[in-house]
């Protein structure tokens, strides 16, 4: 029979990764595209958390990162097993190439920010999965950089790149948008006068 | 250990600066950039692009799993037996007389499960009152918008949003946005915030003391009935472990207000003399 304080801590623990569950959902829907590899992902990762249970530490490890780190994991030891995986481990080791230094700082378009929802998605999910999943651990979950760093096993150096090329490439995905729209709405009256003539 | 700002990493060095992953020095080398008249506005315009990116995506991305996932994953989690239990809190004896050791596990055991199950508790009440998402948006805000260098706040309330200052202004009073300066706070700037699908207006105070880092945000909406929890005359403090900054919110019937300062006390004198009202009722709400 287990002491007190075992039964204590062991509902405690489970508490903390039920709360988690929607953050591990998430990120695993954002790597595979599909709601039912995701699904399986997590199930999979919690039953490792829960086996894994003794090696959790909670003054050095929070929670999320943790339960992050085991889908991570997950997510590499199946890619071996299955083609779609596997697509999404090359991507986990997918490189971007860094943006001009040159280029300029300011895009060129601004950006309707009220308007942009869809295109950001789309933009989110065609990132190479490394860079998607740095971006989603720090913007969506709120990750630092060095539990980023712990999660997917590189150099905060690493971490810090992707992150900043990722977003470079959204705000590039996004003023594209803003461009055709701008587009757009300079050949709509065009037309319009036509017809009245 | 990260090199020393220079073009080639810029953009990495604003990104992080943004973040608020860089330490005084790094950060010093970013603020000297930003103040630099030919290169600066540029910069400031791409930290601004990336803030606004990552609020956007915490809004659009941020979704529950489906309830049929989070109640299976959680039954899974109840019924299956975990192997050994967390490290942290278990009992090993080896650095710590035993009996010692037993009472700081129990006492760090219970201090996490009172946090944990008032958090089960006491969810209800923030979801009955507000979105606990719009919550946690309008926290983040207020702590990464007020980072940003003021010339980046340089919109008046009125051109932001002509209808909602008149809206604000017939409720509070004054010209322009709120005059906070009694609680020693001036206006910066005003600003939409993607913080919510409802159209959302920032007004960023920063205080009037020399060299002082603290800030209020307001967050004005119009009142068209999206929060009937919020009773008109009650002041609803919010807490949410999500939002690191206390948020007070009430509605005038015309307008709904979020008001968020950096601590309590700031907020508390704020309010006084931001809210018509003298006496209010403050109604708390936690999660």
């Amino acid at each position: 029979m287990p002491a007190k304080g075992s039964c204590l801590e062991d509902a405690v623990f489970r508490k903390l990764i039920v709360a988690e569950i929607d953050a591990v959902y998430r990120l695993a829907c954002h790597l595979t595209h599909s709601r039912q590899q995701a699904d399986d992902l997590v199930q999979e990762t919690y039953l490792r958390a829960l086996r894994s249970a003794g090696t959790f530490t909670l003054a050095e490890h929070g929670v999320r990162p943790w339960l992050f780190k085991i889908l991570h994991n997950v997510i590499f030891s199946r890619g071996a097993r299955q083609k779609r995986e596997r697509e999404v481990m090359e991507d986990l080791r997918q490189d971007m190439p860094p943006p001009e230094t040159s280029a300029p700082l300011v895009q060129q378009h601004l950006i309707d920010w009220d308007n942009v929802d869809e295109r950001l998605k789309a933009a989110v999910n065609e990132l190479p999965a490394a860079y998607r999943v740095a971006f989603l651990l720090s913007s969506v979950e709120g990750l630092k950089y060095r539990e980023i760093a712990d999660v997917t096993e590189v150099p905060v150096g690493t971490v810090m790149s992707r992150l900043s090329r990722a977003r470079t490439a959204l705000v590039t995905s996004l003023a594209g948008l803003a461009a055709e729209q701008r587009l757009m709405r300079a050949r709509t009256p065009a037309k319009t006068e036509t017809r009245e003539t | 250990m990260l090199d020393p700002l220079n073009e080639t990493n810029l953009r990495d060095h604003l990104a992080a600066f943004a973040d608020g992953e860089l330490d005084a020095a790094q950060a010093a080398a970013v603020w000297a950039y930003l103040a630099d008249e030919a290169k600066g506005p540029a910069a400031i315009r791409w930290l601004a692009d990336h803030q606004q990116v990552n609020l956007v995506a915490r809004r659009v991305l941020n979704v529950p799993a489906p309830a049929e996932v989070r109640d299976r994953i959680s039954a899974m989690i109840a019924s299956e037996p975990s192997s050994a239990p967390p490290s942290s809190l278990s009992i090993t004896g080896n650095h710590w007389p035993r009996r010692i050791g037993y009472a700081l596990a129990m006492a760090a055991a219970m201090a996490i499960a009172v946090t944990v199950s008032n958090s089960f508790l006491r969810q209800a009440p923030v979801a009955n009152v507000l979105p606990p998402e719009l919550v946690t948006m309008i926290s983040r805000v207020h702590g990464e918008c007020s980072r940003l260098p003021e010339h980046l706040h340089d919109a008046h309330f009125d051109e932001t949003d002509p209808q909602l200052a008149k809206l604000t202004q017939s409720d509070l009073g004054g010209n322009g946005a709120p005059d906070l300066t009694s609680a020693g706070f001036r206006f910066i700037g005003a600003g939409p915030c993607p913080a919510s699908k409802i159209h959302t207006v920032h007004l960023l105070y920063r205080s009037t003391r020399p060299q002082a880092l603290a800030a209020v945000s307001m967050f004005v909406q119009a009142d068209t009935g999206q929060f009937p929890a919020l009773k008109p005359g009650h002041v609803y403090r919010v807490s949410s472990p999500t939002s690191p900054y206390p948020t007070l919110a009430w509605r005038s019937g015309k307008v709904i207000y979020f008001l968020l300062a950096d601590d309590d006390r700031t907020e508390s004198s704020v309010l006084q003399t931001v809210h018509p009202t003298p006496a209010v009722d403050i109604v708390t709400v936690a999660d």
